[in-house]
């Protein structure tokens, strides 16, 4: 505490006769890791034994594990070892960040004498993999006055499902052409924030909204039909994954009945969207639920954790796997007042970390879809023009 | 905007634009750099007016006098849901600065360890920023977690007890009138130690001084030694790593002369005509350039 | 003291005590009438401080209840999160008028105070402690603020929204405010103390224009109270400041009291009445008096004036002048004494005149009878004598001669007797004015006594000389002197036939001195001694009967006094003071 800084301050003064000079960042975390056990093994005495505490930084989980792992093996190097019975000196190690780099700050006791060492890289590496660079593709698909629910393009054009119709569009030189419209006309009002989900097969589609079932053709001609249901709605994370989950009529959310795709039922905590994960092999869905958290179960559908992450309500699995594992694709948190950004996240540690950076809209993303594949649509509300558009995003694993 | 930067440089010109009318302590109006890098930026002109307060502020923004407010705790509070905010990185720090007449370190260090921070930050800051023991951000060193402001009323109120009963008693005084519930707060964790504290008001000469001084730069040793020259301590010497930072800033902390208690965020919110942004850096520096706005009906 | 001084200390007194007792009783009785119109202010007072303070606290409640009914207040209950509500007591305070207001979760943490905004979090105890605030009206309590602690009126309610709880608590802070809005009648004031700390604060002892001067006086009383925990009632101050103070405790939720409501009466009028009437008994007493001196004079003059003149006209009368009359000048009383007196002198010279003249007939007569006596005796012999002178010349001529011889020599003693006796008659008739000279009456008494030494001797007396050494010399004859101590130790022989003692004292009187003859003999009765200087007056079988007289005449001339002291078969003592 600070009763201890003068003490700190005249030792460390002393030591600073005997840091190498220009003791600037290092390159990586080993550099960085390797410095810090040497000023360690300075201060502690070589061959010691020391017992090493990791001070949890949620936000730096993956980088320190390797922190830790080069730490040690530093320590080795320095000629200490790592002990819990009686240690001369023990250390506690935060692995931190400011905005220009990342630290590895050792707050070191040996009977009443303390002492803090601090060593830092560069931020510029990132070591939470060895992955190529991966980035995130937006094109715009389209855009148009009412709200885009879904939007699909099959053999015929393109099929946009709105709240009010399903319009098939043709190529008509650059430009899509509306060639048939189909009303919904459906017979009670749809709930706020309504949403709608579109699932070819072959010519034949079947368009979903809350409370409503909708089968239809794309081909000769658009022609639709729809009629009140409950059934529950095909959600598919990637091009493999899917989950039947009911959506509530009045709602603007599943309501948490699901069936896995081995038929198991399960109640679950109602959820806006849901996205499975491939980690370590096995399979897992993350669900978007109703009070802002992302809860991990497995394939069965059994809860696994609780996540706390920086995600909005709209979440879409891919096929991606840039790395080990497949990626995530997550809206910011938002109000919808605001531009959102979308992000690919891969799983390390049984938790997600970002792996690219933000894909910025011009307004709120108001649905996720995933398009199978490496990619997702993404419905956006435009603030710039007030127009509903609609991207395809694409999981890019590059060099 | 509260303050009445005593100059345009002491406000700062917008990336992209440049000063076109200064009224000192009233008003600057900015026009768009048609030649500005990156393009011309979409506003036409900014106009900054001073010396409003945050409430005044908010009202402007609901009226819709104002395109872009700053907003408080207070105000961020009350915003109408669906409006924009824009929140920086912490580039303030709120700390409790003493002046010459208490020269007792117990009676320092009792008032450090006596002021609650959590529910200042989580009630008054409605969880704006973060706690903070350090004087500069953790965002900005990467070590301030080192600097752990603990609250511990046993001891504090065991120095106190050890004090000179002439130390015990004196004045706080907030700056910023819109502190001023915050040193009331204050005021009373420091009776809950023994200490009596008078919250003097914002004008008047008082013992102890709680300010906000806004952290200019984000590399540590400038920022160090600007922070240091606004609290009037001594002039940290140069740091080539972190390591040395820490040690400078620990040295100046030593004594408890600067007690800090938060590091805050700018925030700022916008009318429905904005679009775009955010509308500062993460230093807190304005962003305007890339913001648009609808033409009034 | 004179009559008229007594008189008038009389009509003094009795118109004195007439008024004061009037005064008294006036007094009292509009002491009484004061207190008994004070008791039914004060009653009055205490029925409309009474139904203020019910009004207060029913507000209070009411508008308590109305806040904890409000969605607000529901809404505070449910929220999760405490700080959006901060800073909302303030406004509710305002809204509704009051000075206290403060949401506290039901863990007794506040969420928002109207008068501490910087307290949120901190716990309100006796909110949580209470586990029916619904059925309590309003009540007093001592509330701390930021620059200090205050007596308040408050009400608490509890919001109850599925499990969670929220406290309203709400009130009035008593200040001059509220002592103002107790309307006193004139005459009457209402004071309010707020014991708000251990010890008495004379800051706390308010009135509708804030702490009052010289609280100091009313401590005791409120001390009082604050112990006893009853009502009480004291005088303080005195003359036209002085009030009469009803203390009436004032206690908090857990009986401690909080404050003590005065209402002070002053008792100005009461005083100013007392004073009047005082001033009034003493004008009245004054002029009374001032009338009783007038009165005392016209009596006197009436009546002390004859009596005065009775007075003096009796003072000559005892000092001899008998035929003193007073003038009558009235038909009452006096005039009847005055009359009676008259008529008692008149008879008194008569008396005296003819008591004179008795006494004189009567002393003529022992004279007579006294000279016949003595004069018989010698005469007696005489005659037998001449006859015997006679017949032997007649009888015998042989033994003429011899008889003739033995009867002249008797003729001439007794005819020497006789001219003894009529020269001691002369002499007593005409005494000679003593002839003053220094005169040491010790050495006269030694020299007297040893002359009697050998006839004292052969009468079997022992005497005794009490000499008083200090005695200077006096003026007197010395020869009669001698002659009255020769006179009166003859007396004291002739007193003692058996013998006895005889003892001659001296002693000195001032400038004077006394001298005493004390014999231990029969004895006089005080017939006796009455009689005992009354020329010719013996109780002697023999003797003139002068000696006393000549002995009281001597004295007499010397200025002196002579008395006797007896009892019979005991002794006499003669006293003789010469100034």
């Amino acid at each position: 505490m600070i009763a201890v800084v003068k003490p700190w301050h005249a030792v460390l003064s002393a030591l600073l006769f005997f840091l190498p000079l220009g003791a600037a960042a290092a390159d990586d975390v080993s550099g960085a890791a390797r410095e810090l056990a040497r000023k360690t093994a300075a201060f502690a005495g070589r061959g010691a034994l020391v017992s090493v505490t990791w001070r949890k930084n949620s936000s730096l989980e993956s980088m320190a594990a390797q922190a830790r792992a080069a730490f040690e093996a530093a320590l080795q190097e320095a000629g200490l070892r790592i002990s819990e019975i009686t240690p001369a000196a023990e250390l506690r190690i935060t692995v931190s960040e400011s905005a220009a780099q990342f630290l590895l700050v050792e707050e070191a006791a040996k009977g009443d004498e303390h002492q803090v060492f601090i060593a830092s890289w560069k931020r510029a590496d990132t070591p939470s993999t060895s992955a190529p660079a991966v980035a995130l593709e937006k094109k715009l698909l389209w855009e148009q006055d009412e709200p885009i629910l879904d939007i699909a393009f099959p053999a015929a054009g393109m099929l946009v499902l709105s709240p009010s119709s399903a319009t098939l569009y043709t190529h008509a030189g650059a430009q899509w052409e509306a060639q048939r419209s189909v009303s919904l006309a459906p017979n009670k009002p749809l709930p706020k924030d309504v949403r709608g989900r579109l699932r070819f097969k072959g010519t034949s589609f079947e368009a979903l909204l809350p409370g409503i079932a909708c089968e239809g053709v794309s081909e000769p001609a658009l022609a639709m039909d729809c009629h009140t249901s409950d059934d529950p709605w095909v959600l598919e994370s990637g091009s493999r994954a899917l989950l039947l989950a009911n959506f509530a009529a009045t709602r603007n959310y599943f309501d948490g009945h699901v069936a896995t795709q081995a038929g198991q039922r399960k109640v679950v905590p109602p959820f806006f969207s849901a996205a499975s994960v491939e980690w370590q092999g096995r399979t897992w869905w993350l669900l978007a639920t109703l009070d802002g958290k992302t809860q991990m179960f497995d394939a069965a559908l059994d809860p696994a954790s609780v996540l706390a992450l920086p995600w909005g309500s709209d979440i879409a699995g891919t096929d991606a796997h840039c790395g080990s594992g497949s990626q995530v694709l997550a809206t910011r948190p938002g109000d919808g007042s605001q531009p959102d950004a979308v992000q690919a996240f891969t799983m390390v540690d049984r938790t997600p970390e970002p792996l690219t950076g933000a894909a910025e809209f011009p307004g709120p993303v108001l649905v996720l879809w995933t398009s199978g594949g490496n990619g997702a649509t993404v419905m956006v509300h435009d603030l710039r023009t007030g127009k509903y558009a609609a991207y395809a995003l694409t999981v890019v694993c590059g060099g | 905007m509260r303050l009445t930067p005593s100059s345009p440089d002491a406000l700062g010109v917008p990336k992209g634009f440049v000063l076109t009318s200064w009224e000192a302590g009233r008003r600057a109006v900015f026009s768009a750099d048609e030649n500005a890098p990156g393009g011309r930026p979409f506003p036409d002109t900014i106009e900054i007016q001073m010396a409003r307060s945050l409430r005044d502020q908010s009202a402007d923004l609901e009226l819709g006098k104002a395109d872009i407010v700053e907003l408080g705790p207070n105000e961020l509070r009350r915003q109408v849901a669906g409006r924009k905010v824009w929140t920086s990185s912490p580039v303030r720090l709120m700390a409790l600065v003493f002046g010459p007449r208490i020269t007792d370190v117990r009676v320092r260090e009792a008032l450090s360890l006596a002021v609650n921070r959590t529910a200042i930050q989580s009630v008054l800051l409605q969880k704006q920023g973060e706690i903070s023991g350090a004087l500069l951000p953790q965002w900005i060193t990467g070590y301030a977690f080192l600097f752990d402001p603990a609250t511990d009323m046993a001891t504090a109120s065991n120095l106190v007890a050890g004090s000179p009963a002439g130390q015990r008693s004196f004045s706080l005084a907030a700056d910023d009138p819109a502190d001023q519930p915050i040193a009331n707060r204050i005021q009373l964790n420091g009776r809950d130690a023994g200490l009596t504290i008078s919250v003097a008001p914002p004008t008047g000469n008082s013992d102890v001084h709680l300010v906000e001084i806004r952290i200019p730069f984000a590399d540590p040793p400038h920022a160090l030694a600007s922070i240091a020259a606004a609290l009037g301590l001594p002039e940290p010497g140069p740091t080539r790593n972190p390591e040395e930072a820490y040690a400078a800033e620990r040295a100046l902390l030593e004594g408890f002369r600067v007690i800090p208690l938060f590091h805050l965020p700018d925030v700022y919110g916008g009318g429905p005509r904005v679009h775009g942004g955010p509308v500062m850096t993460p230093l807190g520096e304005w962003r305007f350039d890339a913001l648009w706005v609808e033409d009034r009906p | 003291m004179t009559f008229r001084t007594r008189l008038l200390l009389i009509f003094a007194i009795a118109v004195a005590a007439a008024v004061g007792m009037v005064e008294l009783v006036v007094s009292g009785q509009a002491r009484e009438a004061f207190e008994t119109m004070e008791a039914h202010r004060v009653n009055a007072i205490v029925t409309q401080f009474d139904k203020e303070f019910q009004r207060r606290g029913d507000e209070i409640v009411r508008t308590v209840e109305r806040i904890a009914a409000s969605d607000m207040a529901r809404d505070i209950a449910i929220s999760p999160e405490s700080s959006d509500w901060v800073d909302r007591a303030g406004a509710q305070a305002s809204t509704n008028r009051l000075d206290l207001l403060e949401l506290v979760a039901g863990d007794g943490s506040i969420v928002s105070s109207a008068q501490w905004p910087a307290k949120f979090g901190y716990k309100e105890e006796w909110l949580t402690s209470q586990p029916d605030w619904d059925s309590k009206g309003a009540f007093l309590r001592s509330e701390e603020l930021p620059d200090g602690v205050t007596l308040a009126l408050m009400a608490v309610r509890a919001v109850i929204v599925g499990d969670r709880k929220l406290y309203v608590a709400g009130g009035r802070i008593l200040d001059k405010e509220f002592v103002a809005s107790l309307v006193a009648p004139k005459g009457m004031r209402v004071l309010l103390y707020r014991n708000l700390a251990p010890a008495f604060t004379p800051a706390e002892l308010i009135d509708a224009a804030g702490p009052i001067a010289s609280a100091i006086l009313l401590r005791p009383l409120i001390e009082q109270v604050e112990s006893q925990r009853k009502e009480a009632i004291r005088a303080i101050g005195r003359g036209a400041s002085a009030e009469t103070f009803h203390a009436l405790p004032l206690p908090g939720m857990d009986t401690n009291i909080l404050g003590v409501l005065l209402i002070g009466s002053a008792r100005i009028d009461l005083v100013t009445l007392e004073a009047s009437t005082l001033r009034t008994a003493v004008l009245v007493a004054v002029t009374g008096i001032l009338m009783a001196i007038l009165l005392s004079w016209w009596a006197t003059a009436r009546i002390t004036r004859p009596v005065q003149r009775l007075a003096e006209s009796a003072g000559r009368v005892a000092a001899g002048n008998w035929g003193t009359t007073v003038e009558v000048s009235s038909t009452d009383e006096i005039g009847q004494l005055a009359r009676a007196f008259n008529r008692m002198t008149h008879e008194l010279v008569d008396q005296r005149d003819r008591l004179v003249q008795a006494e004189r007939v009567a002393a003529w007569r022992e004279l007579a009878r006294r000279l016949a006596h003595e004069l018989k005796n010698p005469l007696f012999p005489l005659q037998i004598t001449v006859e015997n002178m006679q017949r032997a010349r007649d009888s015998y001529p042989e033994q003429f001669d011899e008889v003739f011889r033995e009867g002249t020599s008797t003729l001439l003693a007794e005819l020497s007797n006789l001219k003894q006796i009529i020269g001691r008659f002369s002499d007593f008739a005409k005494m000679p004015a003593p002839e003053m000279q220094s005169v040491n009456l010790n050495e006269l008494v030694t020299a007297t006594m040893r002359l009697f030494e050998a006839q004292l001797s052969k009468a079997g007396i022992s005497a005794a000389a009490q000499l008083d050494p200090s005695l200077h010399a006096v003026q007197a004859d010395s020869e009669q002197m001698t002659r009255v101590l020769r006179n009166l130790i003859l007396n004291a022989v002739d007193a003692m036939p058996q013998g006895g003692s005889l003892t001659v004292r001296t002693q000195a009187l001032g400038s004077g001195a006394r001298l005493e003859v004390s014999d231990t003999g029969q004895g006089l009765t005080p017939e006796e001694c009455e009689r005992l200087f009354t020329p010719y007056y013996t109780t002697k079988t023999h003797g003139t009967g002068l000696g006393l007289a000549i002995v009281q005449s001597v004295i007499s001339d010397h200025k002196g006094r002579i008395a006797v002291e007896s009892e019979k078969g005991k002794g006499t003592t003669f006293r003789i003071d010469l100034v």
